[in-house]
């Protein structure tokens, strides 16, 4: 599982790493330069290069290396953690930081086995309410809003 | 003196005391709590910046990465659990004095080494940073370009337990500084038409994703509700003089070794920490009690990695070339608030400089105050519970990547680097690399391109400029050394 894994990654990031380099052929990096052949495909192209290089190297030796089984991982508790931190970060981009951080907040905590539900109840409400006045009325730096309450 | 005057003048307000006696404490708790570490103690206050004026601004962010080294001993000697990395081999002595009841004597030991630490690699850094600061003038683009290379290849190689992982890292980092539009000609690249990536990409949001978003959900991936902690004995006991007159020797050799280690780019407190410990270990008059709580032990640990501190600073601030997470974080801030570390620093604010040096100096004494008042409350600390605290560092990583643009899209971009770094540490990959890359990509891309104009696109030319060649040499010798080693042990020893 492990092996499998990490060759996975492997192989992903050299196809993408090939994958970006054969874009540095396009007609976007099709542009004239000043001398010296320094257009904006020179650097990309040597780094994507060595990217493409090394990757290999590491995909050979995913393959050639023991892997040591894995200690135990509480997938499901990372995947719904992982989940609460992605609706939460896209609900701010949609609903604002307040709306979508005490929600967001109570759920990650609960996730994570705190269930000591008062404390829980006044931490997600105070914990974000707080860090939104200070930056809105403190530092007077707006933080992302609802579309419905002006600067909530 | 007219700097020091000067510095003073502009750092001496009670916005920059309050502002350092936060960074200090925060700087220690965050130490103290295992899992949170230097660079999201840094993250968590970087929303902080922009509503700070600059001197404020320094004094939080230098207290909290002073203090923060220093606070992981306190978890290491109390509950056998180093609150960073760097205090890795504090355990080693620390915890095995805490069980013998001298948990507070330990606490004592490691507050003062780590003071002694702290303040040597400052007197280093006074020295060699306007030094070295001045010499970087005579650098052209191709030693520029050189000491760069010599840099990324520096911290991969130490980073993690496989080089070409850590280099590998590096290219991804250089390759998200390409993202955008181009410097030179203005045209935009690898934006594949999305709006979000045309401006490019923001080294803050990925630097918080892949250090702190990735480190809470690594934690969520391995946390199960563990017993209480059993913290005893914990309080502040100085040493007895006679006792510190005994081991200065290990005190100034660990010092040393702490401050030129972390003068090297990426070695770092923890490679440092360990150094430290196997030559105090090596010399010291007292080798045999070494792990069975030998202060000796400690001293090695705690003296060394806190003079890292001021070490890592040198390159950082002499030539703006980070050497880790924190520095990394550090020239973030440096950059928002207007001012470019090297030769500019040093020559045109520099009592922005001397006001650091002096920042640093106070808050190793703050450090060491705190170690004498609060040892205490750090215990109970420790019991803080573990998800409100990572939920905490979620919140404020969205906010950190938000306010750096005010752009939405940042927060996307924090996401997309947190799910990507946590898939990358799985899979044993050092996350640092990538971040000093991306720190570095455009000063490398803009030496490159510059040298190989000024050279009419000779590469022979540009790269054989005296000062560059010997750099390339020495990197040379770095990458191709190990491999050649094993190669010639293997050909002596017939297992080729």
């Amino acid at each position: 599982m492990v092996r499998f894994f990490n060759v996975f990654v492997a192989v992903c990031l050299v196809a993408t790493g090939s994958f970006l380099f054969a874009a540095t052929f396009g007609e976007q990096f099709d542009v004239p330069t000043f001398g010296g052949d320094v257009g904006p495909a020179l650097a990309p192209r040597i780094f994507l290069g060595v990217w493409i290089l090394l990757s290999a190297l590491v995909l050979i030796g995913e393959f050639r290396t023991a892997h040591e089984p894995s200690s135990q991982i509480n997938f499901r508790q990372f995947l719904a953690v992982l989940f609460i931190a992605i609706g939460t970060g896209v609900g701010m981009t949609k609903i604002g930081f307040l709306l979508a951080a005490i929600p967001g907040l109570f759920m990650f905590c609960w996730t994570l086995q705190y269930r000591r539900i008062v404390p829980l109840l006044l931490i997600s409400l105070i914990a974000p309410f707080s860090i939104w006045m200070l930056f809105t009325f403190g530092f007077e730096l707006l933080l992302p809003n609802s579309p419905w309450f002006h600067r909530l | 003196m007219d700097q020091i005057f000067l510095a003073i003048t502009q750092f001496a307000t009670m916005q920059v005391l309050l502002a350092m006696v936060i960074g200090c404490v925060w700087g220690t708790v965050a130490g103290c709590l295992p899992g949170i570490g230097t660079v999201a103690a840094l993250i968590v206050a970087l929303p902080f910046t922009f509503g700070l004026s600059t001197e404020t601004a320094l004094a939080l962010f230098l207290g909290i990465y002073v203090t923060s080294v220093y606070g992981g001993s306190i978890s290491a000697i109390l509950i056998n659990t180093p609150g960073t990395p760097q205090s890795a081999a504090t355990v080693l002595d620390g915890y095995p004095m805490a069980k013998a009841g001298n948990a507070d004597l330990a606490i004592g030991w490691a507050t003062l080494a780590s003071f002694i630490g702290g303040v040597f690699s400052l007197v280093v850094l006074i020295v060699a940073a306007p030094l070295l600061a001045s010499v970087s003038v005579a650098f052209g683009p191709a030693a520029i370009f050189a000491i760069i290379v010599f840099a990324l290849t520096c911290i991969a190689w130490v980073s993690g337990t496989s080089p070409v992982k850590g280099l590998l890292g590096g290219m991804i980092g250089l390759w998200l500084t390409t993202v955008g539009p181009d410097d030179l000609t203005g045209y935009s690249r690898f934006d594949f038409g999305q709006p979000m990536l045309m401006g490019g990409i923001a080294l803050i949001p990925v630097l918080i994703g892949l250090f702190a978003l990735s480190e809470v959900f690594h934690r969520a991936a391995y946390y199960f509700i563990d017993k209480p902690n059993d913290v005893r004995n914990v309080g502040f006991r100085l040493p007895p003089l006679r006792d510190v007159k005994l081991r200065y020797p290990q005190l100034l050799r660990s010092s040393v070794i702490g401050t030129f280690i972390g003068i090297l780019p990426g070695t770092g407190a923890t490679a440092a920490t360990f150094v430290s410990y196997s030559e105090v270990k090596r010399t010291s008059p007292r080798k045999e009690n070494f792990g069975k709580g030998e202060p000796d032990g400690l001293i090695a640990s705690e003296a060394s990695n806190n003079a890292v501190t001021g070490g890592a600073l040198v390159p950082t601030l002499a030539l703006g070339i980070p050497g880790d997470g924190g520095t990394v974080v550090l020239l973030g801030v440096l950059t928002i608030k207007g001012l470019t570390p090297g030769f500019d620093l040093v020559n045109n604010n520099p009592h922005i400089l001397t006001g650091a040096f002096l920042i640093i100096l106070i808050s190793n004494f703050l450090m060491f105050g705190l170690g004498v008042l609060g040892a205490r409350i750090f215990g109970k600390i420790l019991k803080m519970p573990e998800p409100v605290l990572m939920g905490m560092i979620l919140l404020f990583s969205l906010i950190g990547a938000f306010v750096v643009r005010g752009n939405h899209a940042d927060i996307l971009i924090c996401l997309i680097a947190g799910v990507c770094g946590v898939i990358l540490r799985f899979a044993n990959y050092p996350v640092a690399p990538i971040v000093i890359g991306m720190a570095l990509g455009s000063t490398l891309e803009g030496k490159l391109r510059q040298g190989l104009i000024s050279a009419r696109g000779d590469t022979v030319e540009f790269l054989s400029e005296p000062i560059a060649l010997f750099i390339f040499a020495v990197t040379a010798v770095l990458i191709l050394g190990p491999p050649a080693t094993r190669f010639l042990v293997g050909r002596k020893t017939g297992k080729l």
